[in-house]
């Protein structure tokens, strides 16, 4: 994000170029975590064949294990042949089941957890942005002390309390939802809750001071001079530059998402990357950990140029590229 | 400064939840009544009876005993962990500001890639491939994996200090008198820079409380037999419909926590917001 500069000159935009300016920059990022990733399996105690032996003892299907998964080869040929793999989107089998290539699992589970983030983001937009524009109308009010009140609640409540209550609650109780499953609309509804509930806290707190410092402003004493309403000052001027900042957090928020789908996907059941990754980590198969760990950098990586686009787009102050 | 904070009925409350957990978790084989895994076989899942406080769980532990056992992991993992990542974090931090240079290169390149990748993901990667067999090396273990994910917020935040401070007149002024740069540092720039240190502390003991809970609710943080709240979380859910109890009470142990960390370092955020003093 340091990429982009605010320029007094006028530069014609260049999009492409940075873009493409950032994928390179992307590489070096993904190699690390491929190291860090891969390497992490060789700090484990005990080998990863031992897992795929079970019960045997056999020293000659143990040989041939291992030749299979080309665990007999020095640690660095091995990682070669990692990243020599990755890049033609091939992450290697599952430990615990030989018959699944990593890449089509994860093919096969990414867009229910795509869905569910994707849900959770609009939701917290929904209700975080408005949110914090009320409390920055209202400051120092009491629906103001609400608002923030009802932020530092929600950034306290970790997934796995506020899951079970509002399971136990509209599920159980009141039987309005179904608890667990994933199999249409009225089952997307409590989880994508859940998982909007930090990041549409944090949003309402980033717009309020954010909304604040802009009706600070001195535009914004000139546009009230000019003898327009106060709320046409609030939608034509006030309100699009306080978004500015809240775009960043909205990118932000993804890591946050990743996380928080291996717990609410563990507690509904949600066949989803998160509930893989987490059965994968008890089941300490890495080839499946490897793989999850290059798709969530990778996605790192393609949020936040998307958020930096959109934010240069927005503010016509940023150009891209070295303009200083 | 402080007067402002003084007058803060929620900095007091705070501080209350606080300090009466610390002293639970401080003093709790004297407050527990009965060890945090002795089993009773004739109650199971019972609620609030004579002996049992707050009743058993679905071993037959009991609750209250559990609960109070589990500040301390939370507690002592939030203090421990956040007075490491800040000496890593201040030490690197002074560094990369004071001395600049490859430091400074060196600490921010590390530091964005660490920011690149969701930090709690790492840690739970790091745990879960690590998975310590004894209840000890699995304590140590998330010591490090959260100390480890968590402290360049923290160097980024004394780098940024530093390289505002050492431009100073004072600063300067010492400098130019030949007072040696470690006095300068801990006589000039840290005291300069404690309070927003210590505010990033507050919250963040909250979020090490949470990543915590998190690691252990997914089964690879603090190992049974020893409570943590997150695991008692996770051990309730099947009983969510039948013993709602097991769950509320590690529940609002770890929100009533994690909230009181996060609104003592608002509220000292505000005692030292100027904008905000009347």
């Amino acid at each position: 994000m340091g990429l982009i500069r605010a320029g007094a000159v006028w530069y014609p935009p260049t999009v492409l170029p940075y873009i493409g300016n950032r994928l390179l920059l992307a590489i070096p990022t993904l190699l690390g975590v491929s190291v860090v990733a891969f390497f992490l399996g060789f700090l484990a105690p005990g080998s990863p064949i031992d897992l795929l032996m079970g019960q045997h003892g056999d020293p000659s299907v143990r040989r041939r294990l291992e030749h299979e998964y080309g665990l007999d080869l020095p640690p660095l040929e091995q990682y070669r042949r990692f990243v020599v793999h990755a890049v033609r989107g091939d992450l290697g089998k599952s430990f615990a089941n030989r018959d699944r290539p990593v890449s089509q699992m994860i093919g096969e589970q990414f867009p229910t957890t795509a869905l569910l983030a994707t849900l959770s983001i609009i939701t917290a937009v929904g209700f975080g942005i408005p949110a914090g524009v009320i409390a920055a109308l209202h400051r120092n009010r009491l629906i103001d002390r609400v608002v923030m009140g009802g932020v530092l609640l929600l950034v306290s409540t970790p997934p796995f309390v506020l899951a079970p209550l509002l399971m136990l609650a509209f599920a159980l109780k009141l039987g309005w939802l179904p608890d667990s499953g994933w199999e249409g609309p009225s089952y997307w509804v409590l989880p994508a809750l859940v998982l909007a509930a930090r990041p549409a806290a944090l949003m309402a707190r980033l717009m309020r001071s954010s909304m604040l410092d802009v009706l600070g402003q001195d535009y914004i004493r000139t546009a009230m001079a000019k003898g327009l309403s106060r709320g046409q000052v609030i939608r034509r001027h006030a309100l699009k530059n306080a978004f500015l900042p809240v775009l960043t957090a909205i990118g932000s928020s993804f890591g946050y998402l990743l996380t928080g789908s291996f717990v609410v996907e563990t507690i509904f059941g949600i066949p989803g990357i998160g509930y893989e990754s987490v059965h994968s980590i008890l089941a300490r198969d890495y080839p499946v950990i490897q793989g999850v760990a290059l798709l969530v950098a990778a996605l790192f990586v393609v949020v936040n140029l998307v958020v930096d686009v959109l934010y240069a787009l927005v503010d016509p102050r940023i150009r891209y590229g070295g303009a200083r | 400064m402080l007067d402002r904070l003084r007058k803060s009925p929620v900095a007091w409350l705070s501080a209350l939840v606080i300090v009466s957990m610390a002293a639970g978790a401080l003093f709790a084989p004297w407050l527990a009544g009965h060890p945090y895994d002795a089993v009773s076989r004739d109650h199971v899942l019972a609620g609030p009876m004579p002996g049992h406080l707050l009743g058993t769980d679905h071993q037959g532990q009991d609750l209250w005993a559990r609960l109070l056992y589990g500040a301390r992991v939370s507690l002592s993992i939030g203090i421990i962990v956040e007075v490491i990542m800040a000496c890593i974090g201040i030490t690197l931090g002074l560094l990369a500001g004071y001395r600049g240079g490859w430091w400074d290169i060196g600490l921010m390149r590390i530091t964005d890639a660490m920011f690149a990748f969701p930090d709690i993901l790492f840690a739970i990667m790091l745990v879960g491939i690590l998975r310590p067999a004894s209840a000890f090396a699995s304590f140590l273990t998330v010591f490090v994996a959260l100390a480890l994910v968590n402290w360049p917020g923290m160097a980024r935040l004394v780098r940024g200090q530093t390289l505002a401070l050492r431009e100073k007149e004072y600063v300067e002024a010492a400098r130019a008198v030949g007072v040696p740069s470690g006095r300068i540092i801990l006589r000039h720039l840290l005291p300069n820079m404690a309070s927003p240190i210590l505010v990033a502390a507050t919250v963040d003991i909250a979020n090490v409380v949470l990543a915590e809970a998190t690691l252990s609710f997914l089964g690879i943080g603090i190992q049974p037999p020893y409570p943590s709240w997150g695991r008692m979380i996770a051990d309730a859910l099947p009983y969510l419909r039948s013993a709602p109890a097991l769950l509320f009470y590690p529940s609002a142990a770890l929100a009533a926590l994690v909230l009181a960390f996060n609104f003592l370092g608002d509220a000292v955020r505000d005692s030292l917001d100027p904008r905000l003093r009347s």
